[in-house]
C-alpha cells in the first residue's frame, strides 16, 4: 500500500491534544470540545480525503489483482465465461456500432483462410457427388446397376450404395444366452427380414454346435462367422448375446462398439437379464443402443473429371457467387464482434461486482438446464418405449398371412405402411389401432396380390364357391377337395369355377353326394302314386278336384327342385276306364278323363308342356281280376315322372 | 409376448419331426438336422387370453451311432419325448433320455407321445407298458402323424404348466 495508515493522520492531528492530556487530565472533555470547535472543517476534510484516497486505492489493489483473479476463475470451471459473456457481447455491438472497420481489421487474418478453405472443400464435395451421379446414371457400370435395381426390385440408390458399401450393419439380435431366446432385434431401413425368432435360435444352436463339435474351452466362443460377402459378429457377455449382421467388411473397432452396446445393456438391464422367463417386453428400452449399432461406410470413389464442364463451371461460378456474398456477410459479422469484444473487456473489469450478480443467475440457470434435460429424457424414454411398441406391431402385420410388408416407418407422428396384401388378408389398420396407434395417423399402400398361403387359398375358395353347409373344403398340397352333400347344380358350377381359383391346380368333388338326385326321386314316387278318381263320366266330385289341386302343387315343387338341380321333367297324365263299353268308346272317355285333370292341373300353374295325355282305356286296370264292386276304382287317372338325368339343353333357373 | 423354448426329443426315426410339421412353423430345411443336429422351429399357443411363442429345438433323433446332443436342452422350459408305438426300443429310449434329461437342466414339464397311432395293430408297446409309464406320473399321449390327434393338446398342456410352475 502507498498510502500512509489513517491512524498516522489521527496521531498528527491530534498531537496538541495529546500534549493537552499530558498538562491537564483532569479536563479531557473540555479540551475535547475546543479541539472539535476549532478544527471541525479541517476533519471534515480529512474524512473526504480519506475515503477519496481508500477507493483509489482499492481500484488499484483490483487492478494489480484482476488478471490473475480472472485466470484462476477460467481455470476453474465456467462461471466467470458465463458471467462476462453478456458484458463482452454488448461491448462488441458498441464497438462495431461506433467503427466496425476496427473489429474487421482484427478479425480479417484469421476468418480469410477458414471461409477460402470450408468453400474449397464444399466445391471438392460437390463434384464428387455430381460426378458419381452423373457417372452412375450414365455410365456402363451404372446402366448394370439399373437393371439390377429392375431385376431386384431395390431402388436404384439402394444398389449403388450396396454396391459402393465398404460395409452395412443390417440387423442386431439381443439374445438371452441361456434359452436362445430372443430379447430385441432391429434392422437397417429396408432390410427384409426373416422371422427373427427362429433365427435366434438357429444361431444359438449353431453357436453351441461349434463349441461342442470342436470340443472347444469353455472359455472360447464362436465371434463370428462368414456366408459370402455376409459376417455376423457374436460379442457374449455372461446372459446376454449380441449379435450383428454385417453386409461387407466392418472395421476392427466395431468389436469394440458391440462391446460397448453389450456392456451398456448389461448395465441398464442387469436385473431383467438375471430374471428373463420368456417376456422380452423389458428389453425395448434397449432399442436405442442398438440402434447405435446399426452403422455403415460408403467408399470414397475417386472423382474423375467429367467432360461436360460448363455445367459445373456454370453451377461452380454459381456457388461461387453466393460463397462471396455469404463470406463477405460474415466477414462483417464476425469483425463487429471482435470489435465489440475489445471495447467491453474494458467495461467488464469495472463492473465485476455486478458479475457476481449475473454468476448467481447463471447457477439458477444450469439448474433450469439440468431439470429440462431431465425431462427430455424422460420425453426420450416414452420416445423409445413407443418405438419398440410399433416395432412390435411391425412385426405382426408382417407376420399375417397374405401381407408382404415392404416399407413401415413413422415419420412426424405419422406412420405409413406400404407392400402387398391379399384382399382377404386381415386389415393392417385394426392391428395398429389394437397395438394402440391412432389409426387416423395411418398411411397404407397396398398392392392387392393372391397369396398363396394355404390358409389364404382356402379362404379364397370358400368366398368363390360358396358351399352350402353341408359342404366341407380342405386343401392337401394344392388340391381342393369338397367333402360332403350338395345340390348337382353346385357341384356343376364349383367345377367350372374351383380351377379358376388362384393356388388351387386341381380339384375334386367326387366326394359329394349328389343330394338333388333323392330329392327328385322322392317327389316323383309322390307323384305317381298318387291317383284320381272319377264317377261313370268325365267330371270330378269336390273331393277329387281338391286333391288335383294338391298334386298341381307338388308337380310345381318338383319342377323347381328339377330345374334347381338342372334336371328335365316330363309328366305322362293316363286316363282310365272300365272295361264295359265299346273299345273306342273307352279310349276316347280315358282321353277325356286324362284332359279334365290336365285343365285342372294347367289352372294351378302347372306348364301345359310338361304334361302329356294319353288313353290306356281299360287295359291297366288298377287292380286286375276285381269284384264288380271294385271295378269303380278304375275309372281314374294315373301320372308317370320322366326325369330327364342329362342336363342338356335344359331350361336354367 | 412371451416366450419359451421347448424341445423334442427321442429316438431315431420315431416320426417327431413329421409328428409336428402340421402344427408349427418353419423356416429351416431338414438338413440342418444332419449338419447341426438341431432344427428351430416356431409354434404360437394361445393359453387363456395370452399367447405364447413356443420356440421348438428339434433335435436329431438319437440312433446307435449318434447320441441327442444333450447340450442344446440347455435353458429348456419343457420338452416333448417322443417314442415310436411300433418299436418298443424307442420307448426305453425315451425314458433314458428323460433321465438325462433330468440330470442336464433339472425337473422340467415334458409330456410323452406315443407316435404312429394308426398302425396299432402292429404296435409292441402294450397298454400295460403305458399304463406302467403313467403310473409314474408321466403324461402320455398316443398320437398319429397322419390325424395329428393330440399334438396340439400336447402342446397347450405342457405350455400351460410351464407358465404355471413360473
Amino acid at each position: 500500500m502507498g498510502t500512509p495508515p489513517p491512524e498516522s493522520v489521527m496521531n498528527e492531528t491530534g498531537e496538541p491534544s495529546g500534549a493537552g492530556e499530558g498538562n491537564g487530565s483532569e479536563q479531557p472533555d473540555d479540551l475535547e470540545r475546543l479541539r472539535r470547535l476549532l478544527l471541525a472543517p479541517e476533519q471534515k476534510q480529512i474524512d473526504e480525503l480519506r475515503m477519496k484516497l481508500g477507493v483509489e486505492a482499492q481500484t488499484e489493489a483490483i487492478s494489480e489483482v484482476l488478471p490473475q483473479a480472472m485466470r484462476l476463475s477460467g481455470a476453474r470451471d465456467e462461471q466467470f465465461s458465463k458471467a462476462i459473456t453478456p458484458a463482452v457481447e454488448s461491448a462488441l455491438k458498441e464497438s462495431v456500432r461506433r467503427d466496425p472497420t476496427v473489429l474487421t481489421d482484427a478479425v480479417f487474418p484469421i476468418i480469410g483462410p477458414a471461409i477460402r478453405k470450408a468453400i474449397a472443400e464444399a466445391f471438392e464435395k460437390m463434384m464428387e457427388s455430381l460426378n458419381q451421379a452423373m457417372e452412375h446414371s450414365l455410365s456402363v457400370q451404372g446402366l448394370k446397376w439399373r437393371i439390377e435395381a429392375f431385376r431386384t426390385g431395390k431402388s436404384f440408390a439402394e444398389v449403388v450404395l450396396l454396391r459402393t458399401l465398404v460395409y452395412r450393419v443390417e440387423q442386431v439380435f439381443l439374445i438371452h444366452k441361456e434359452t436362445g431366446l430372443l430379447l430385441q432385434h432391429i434392422e437397417a431401413d429396408h432390410q427384409s427380414v426373416t422371422d427373427t425368432d427362429m433365427v435366434s435360435g438357429m444361431l444359438s444352436a449353431i453357436r453351441d454346435f461349434v463349441h461342442d463339435a470342436f470340443l472347444m474351452s469353455k472359455d472360447a466362443v464362436l465371434e463370428s462367422f462368414r456366408v459370402g460377402d455376409l459376417n455376423v459378429w457374436i460379442e457374449s457377455g455372461p446372459h446376454a448375446i449380441l449379435a450383428a449382421v454385417i453386409r461387407g467388411v466392418a472395421p476392427q473397432d466395431y468389436h469394440g462398439v458391440l462391446q460397448d452396446a453389450r456392456q451398456r445393456i448389461a448395465v441398464k438391464q442387469r436385473a431383467a437379464l438375471e430374471a428373463f422367463s420368456g417376456d422380452a417386453a423389458a428389453f425395448v428400452a434397449v432399442r436405442p443402443i442398438l440402434k447405435d449399432c446399426l452403422l455403415f461406410q460408403v467408399s470414397e470413389q475417386k472423382a474423375r473429371r467429367w467432360p461436360l464442364l460448363w455445367p459445373i463451371v456454370f453451377l461452380l461460378l454459381l456457388l461461387a457467387g453466393c460463397g462471396w456474398l455469404g463470406w463477405r456477410h460474415l466477414e462483417a459479422k464476425r469483425a463487429a464482434e471482435q470489435q465489440r469484444a475489445s471495447a467491453e473487456e474494458q467495461r467488464a473489469r469495472a463492473e465485476q461486482q455486478q458479475a457476481a450478480a449475473e454468476q448467481q443467475r447463471a447457477a439458477d440457470e444450469e439448474a433450469r438446464n439440468r431439470a429440462e434435460g431431465a425431462k427430455r429424457k424422460a420425453e426420450q424414454a416414452a420416445q423409445a418405449a413407443e418405438e419398440g411398441r410399433w416395432a412390435q406391431c411391425v412385426d405382426k402385420i408382417k407376420g399375417q398371412e397374405g401381407i408382404v410388408v415392404i416399407e413401415a416407418a413413422r415419420r412426424d407422428g405419422r406412420m405409413y405402411l406400404s407392400g402387398l396384401r391379399d384382399p382377404l388378408a386381415v386389415e393392417p389398420r385394426q392391428l395398429v389401432a389394437a397395438a394402440g396407434f391412432d389409426p387416423k395417423g395411418l398411411v397404407e399402400h397396398w398392392e392387392p396380390y393372391y397369396s398363396l398361403s394355404p390358409a389364404l387359398t382356402l379362404r379364397r375358395a370358400i368366398t368363390r364357391l360358396q358351399p352350402p353347409a353341408s359342404v366341407g373344403l380342405r386343401l392337401q398340397g394344392d388340391m381342393l377337395i369338397a367333402e360332403g352333400s350338395a345340390h348337382a347344380s353346385w357341384i356343376t358350377e364349383s367345377r367350372t369355377r374351383a380351377e379358376a381359383i388362384p393356388g388351387v391346380a386341381a380339384y375334386d368333388a367326387s366326394a359329394v353326394l349328389d343330394e338333388s338326385g333323392a330329392e327328385l326321386a322322392a317327389k316323383r314316387k309322390e307323384i305317381e302314386e298318387t291317383a284320381i278318381y272319377f264317377g261313370e263320366g268325365i267330371q270330378l266330385d269336390a273331393e277329387q278336384t281338391a286333391a288335383t289341386r294338391r298334386l298341381a302343387r307338388r308337380i310345381v315343387e318338383l319342377q323347381t327342385a328339377a330345374v334347381r338341380a338342372g334336371r328335365h321333367i316330363s309328366i305322362t297324365v293316363t286316363g282310365h276306364t272300365t272295361d264295359k263299353g265299346t273299345e273306342l268308346y273307352n279310349h276316347r272317355l280315358g282321353e277325356e278323363r286324362a284332359g279334365t285333370v290336365v285343365g285342372i292341373l294347367a289352372t294351378e300353374g302347372v306348364q301345359a308342356t310338361l304334361l302329356a295325355p294319353v288313353s290306356v282305356g281299360p287295359r291297366e286296370p288298377e287292380n286286375p281280376g276285381a269284384t264288380p264292386e271294385e271295378d269303380v276304382r278304375n275309372r281314374r287317372v294315373t301320372f308317370r315322372v320322366a326325369i330327364d338325368p342329362s342336363n342338356r339343353n335344359s331350361p336354367r333357373q | 409376448m412371451i416366450q419359451k423354448k421347448i424341445c423334442l426329443i427321442g429316438a431315431f426315426a420315431v416320426g417327431k419331426t413329421s409328428l409336428v410339421q402340421r402344427f408349427v412353423k418353419s423356416m429351416f430345411a431338414e438338413k440342418y438336422h444332419t449338419n447341426i443336429g438341431v432344427k428351430i422351429d416356431k409354434k404360437i399357443v394361445t393359453v387363456g387370453e395370452s399367447e405364447v411363442t413356443l420356440v421348438l429345438w428339434d433335435l436329431v433323433g438319437q440312433d446307435e451311432f449318434k447320441a441327442v446332443e444333450i447340450g442344446y436342452l440347455r435353458g429348456s422350459a419343457g420338452y416333448l419325448l417322443v417314442a415310436d408305438g411300433t418299436r418298443r426300443a424307442t420307448l426305453e429310449c425315451a425314458v433314458d433320455l428323460h433321465t438325462r434329461a433330468q440330470d442336464a437342466i433339472g425337473r422340467v414339464p415334458f409330456r410323452l407321445l406315443v407316435n404312429k397311432a394308426d398302425l396299432a395293430p402292429t404296435w409292441e408297446v402294450t397298454d400295460e407298458d403305458l399304463i406302467k409309464i403313467a403310473e409314474r406320473g408321466w403324461a402320455v399321449g398316443r398320437t398319429s402323424a397322419k390325424t395329428g390327434d393330440h399334438v396340439e393338446s400336447a402342446f397347450v398342456s405342457l405350455t400351460q404348466e410351464i407358465l404355471q410352475a413360473k
